[in-house]
């Protein structure tokens, strides 16, 4: 993915978004280095990207990415914390003309789903199936087909809390609201500010 | 400008008939080799079902369960015998 970040700009449409992570991630960051890891476990929600909290429905957004970051230094694998402090990083994400597929829409919702059965048909025409037909995959797909969308924001369920992953929540009903970004080419890179920070445990 | 509510930025989302369009023209004719090649670019794990050998598919579905009736069997027989050595035990 690029790391071309666009400071020559003076106006711009954006939005504030917050990032949780580890703080070792901080300088990558700072320098403009979003890395947009492939996602093996497939819990990233709208397919691969860089997400952020956003603030809707008077939601705290610093509060969602404290928790996320919180709750994801835990590794049920290797049974232990990957790292031990968290930062919630603060961006401007450049929002462009045409850009956002915005499900929060009907009308965008109604792409979506125009757009899987779309999928669907053509697979069982051409006699194909796959096991795995899950959003995730089709947020792949649909990002690799139809470049003007850069930008997705969405209302999900994600567990926050280590309770809610010991509870094994499964949950179609929203507690926060993201963006997915496709790049780092919409982050305005001197926007980029750590706004809280602490130990994980 | 910050954009306090994306909602109301008509002008900042994808047009949906435009979407619409970019959509059916990608599948208008989509050949079956573009479509899997596609398909596995995204991820996914593509199955042929032109190839798909469905009679090795059914046996194999056959052996699964008649191990899983065996399995049940066993469990039920160990069980029982379990239950009388209980009784015996009981009784003694």
């Amino acid at each position: 993915m690029g790391n071309v970040i666009k400071d020559n700009i003076d106006e711009y449409d954006y939005m504030e978004g917050y990032h949780g992570t580890d703080r070792h991630n901080l300088i990558g960051i700072k320098r403009g280095n979003f890395r947009v890891k492939k996602d093996d476990e497939e819990k990233n929600w709208l397919g691969n990207g860089i997400y952020f909290f956003i603030s809707s429905f008077g939601e705290d957004p610093v509060e969602k990415a404290k928790k996320w970051a919180i709750v994801d230094s835990w590794n049920k694998n290797l049974n232990e914390y990957t790292y031990n402090e968290y930062s919630v990083i603060k961006c401007e994400i450049i929002i462009k003309e045409n850009t956002v597929l915005n499900l929060v829409k009907r009308e965008h919702l109604n792409i979506f789903n125009y757009y899987r059965e779309q999928l669907k048909e053509r697979m069982t025409e051409h006699e194909l199936r796959t096991n795995n037909f899950n959003d995730f995959k089709i947020f792949e797909h649909i990002k690799k087909q139809i470049n003007s969308i850069s930008i997705i924001k969405a209302r999900i369920y994600t567990m926050l809390t280590a309770k809610d992953r010991r509870a094994k929540v499964v949950s179609n009903i929203p507690n926060c609201t993201i963006l997915c970004v496709n790049d780092n080419e919409f982050i305005k890179q001197k926007s980029i500010e750590e706004v809280e920070y602490g130990r994980v445990k | 400008m910050k954009i306090e509510n994306l909602d109301q930025r008509d002008d900042l989302l994808a047009d949906p008939e435009q979407l619409k369009e970019e959509i059916d023209l990608y599948f208008e004719n989509i050949s079956r080799e573009k479509l899997k090649k596609d398909l596995e670019e995204a991820g996914f794990v593509v199955e042929d079902l032109k190839t798909f050998d469905f009679e090795e598919c059914l046996s194999d579905i056959k052996i699964k369960m008649s191990n899983n009736q065996n399995n049940y069997i066993i469990t039920q027989a160990s069980k029982e015998y379990d239950d009388d050595e209980k009784d015996l035990r009981d009784a003694a």
